[in-house]
Formats: structure tokens, C-alpha cells, sequence
């Protein structure tokens, strides 16, 4: 399988998803993603599941003043998703593709 | 996906807050006991020499105190006195507000010799003054030292 880096990341897409407390997409399907880092800049914890829709508990948790970051390493190119309790949480989020 | 999530110290928050309540409980007992501490009294000490020249003469007065006094005794080392001094001790009290002079309390009369050879003369309390005097009624003049102990 080749080395999906592309090394500079060509493309950048800064966003912010308000994370509810039903299974919020934060992004659809991209097969030219190369990059994503997202802050949970909100005031609850929320939950990213990667390709099925979130669960309270369940998935990657990221804390207020937390963050995810998907790379080279760990790159996943499908739907993702996150949920949080009260819909406090926000996901100030930036997306590299090709 | 790579996570990091910041420290979370809401569990040390609260407990540091609980400290801090503690804190300033303590501190409103320690002020209450050092103001009741404060207010306990000191023991004090003063004194000086008195030589006798054969009238009577203060040994120690307090003709106007501050407030409700309360001194401890005098001492007056009688050590110089001899076979042919006479003294007489006495003791005033002046309990009239404003002040209206000493009034005799007590008095007594040492021939010669002394022994015990220090004297040792309790005081009252007293709100408006107290003195203790010497008079040598007889012999040569002699330093009688003297202090006294009290409570401020």
C-alpha cells in the first residue's frame, strides 16, 4: 500500500462543527483526506467515532481543551462522527487533502 | 486517531476549594484567640533604691492608674538596716473616683534587726491608686531596694 503522505499537505480546510447530543457528523467520506486535527473548544466532553455514528462513551473522547489528530499514521478517509452530552461541545477542526 | 486530552484537574479544584474554606475557618478562630489572648494580662517588674532621711517616703506609687489595676507585692530588701534603724512600712489605697488621696490601709513597725530580711508587702487590686511608703523613725539613713510586681 502506498505511503498516503503528500508532503507539503496541499489543500487545508479550517471548520467548526457545534457537536450535538444526537450523532453529529463532523466529516463525510473523503478519499483525498491527508490530514485532520480537531480542539474540542466547547465545555463538554465529546466522543469521535470513526465510520459509525457516535456513542456516548464509546469512541476516541476528547475533553474540553483536548485534541484528535489523524495523520500518515492513521489516516482514515471515511465518515466521522461525534456526539457529546448536551450539545456543549464545538470541534474547531482543520482538514488536509490532496 | 491520535488523542491528547488536557489535565483534568476538576477533582483537585474542588478539593482545593475545601482547603481554602478550611483555611479561612482557621483564621477567624486564630483571630479570636489572639484577641482573647491579647487580652490577657503581662506581668511586669519596675523598682528602684530609697534612702531614708527620716520622713516618710514613697517606696512605690501608682496615684492614678488607667484602669482596674491589679499589682502583685513589693519587695524591700531590708539588708542595710541595722541593730539601731527603726522603720515604718505602710500601705495606702485610694478608692474614690477622681482621686481622692491616699488612705491607711496598713502599717507596721521594724526594730532593729530584721529577719527575714526581705519584706514582702501584698497589694490589692485598685481602680484609683496604691502606695507603699518607708519612714525611718530611728537610726542613720540607710538604701532600702525595692521593686515591685504587677499586671498590665
Amino acid at each position: 500500500m502506498p505511503k498516503p503522505t503528500v508532503w507539503p499537505v496541499p489543500n487545508k480546510r479550517p471548520f467548526a462543527i457545534n457537536v450535538g447530543a444526537a450523532s453529529t457528523q463532523v466529516v463525510p467520506a473523503f478519499l483525498s483526506r491527508l490530514t485532520l486535527v480537531g480542539v474540542n473548544i466547547g465545555t463538554e466532553v465529546c466522543y469521535v467515532s470513526e465510520g459509525t455514528p457516535a456513542i456516548i462513551g464509546q469512541g476516541d473522547a476528547i475533553y474540553p481543551y483536548g485534541s484528535m489528530h489523524m495523520d500518515e499514521h492513521n489516516l482514515y478517509t471515511g465518515v466521522i462522527y461525534a456526539i457529546c452530552a448536551t450539545g456543549a461541545a464545538v470541534l474547531s477542526c482543520t482538514e488536509g487533502s490532496n | 486517531m491520535r488523542v491528547y486530552n488536557a489535565y483534568n484537574d476538576a477533582a483537585l479544584l474542588v478539593l482545593i476549594a475545601a482547603l481554602q474554606a478550611d483555611v479561612t475557618s482557621i483564621l477567624i478562630l486564630v483571630t479570636l484567640i489572639e484577641a482573647v489572648t491579647s487580652a490577657l494580662p503581662t506581668l511586669s517588674e519596675t523598682g528602684g533604691t530609697v534612702t531614708t532621711d527620716g520622713t516618710e517616703q514613697n517606696v512605690y506609687v501608682n496615684a492614678a492608674p488607667l484602669g482596674e489595676y491589679n499589682p502583685i507585692c513589693v519587695t524591700i530588701n531590708c539588708t542595710a538596716q541595722t541593730a539601731g534603724e527603726t522603720i515604718v512600712i505602710r500601705q495606702y489605697y485610694d478608692n474614690v473616683p477622681g482621686g481622692a488621696g491616699a488612705i491607711l490601709v496598713d502599717e507596721v513597725t521594724y526594730v532593729g534587726l530584721i529577719s527575714p530580711e526581705m519584706l514582702v508587702i501584698d497589694l490589692d487590686p485598685n481602680r484609683y491608686g496604691v502606695w507603699v511608703t518607708i519612714e525611718r523613725t530611728a537610726g542613720v539613713a540607710r538604701a532600702y531596694i525595692w521593686d515591685v510586681h504587677y499586671e498590665i
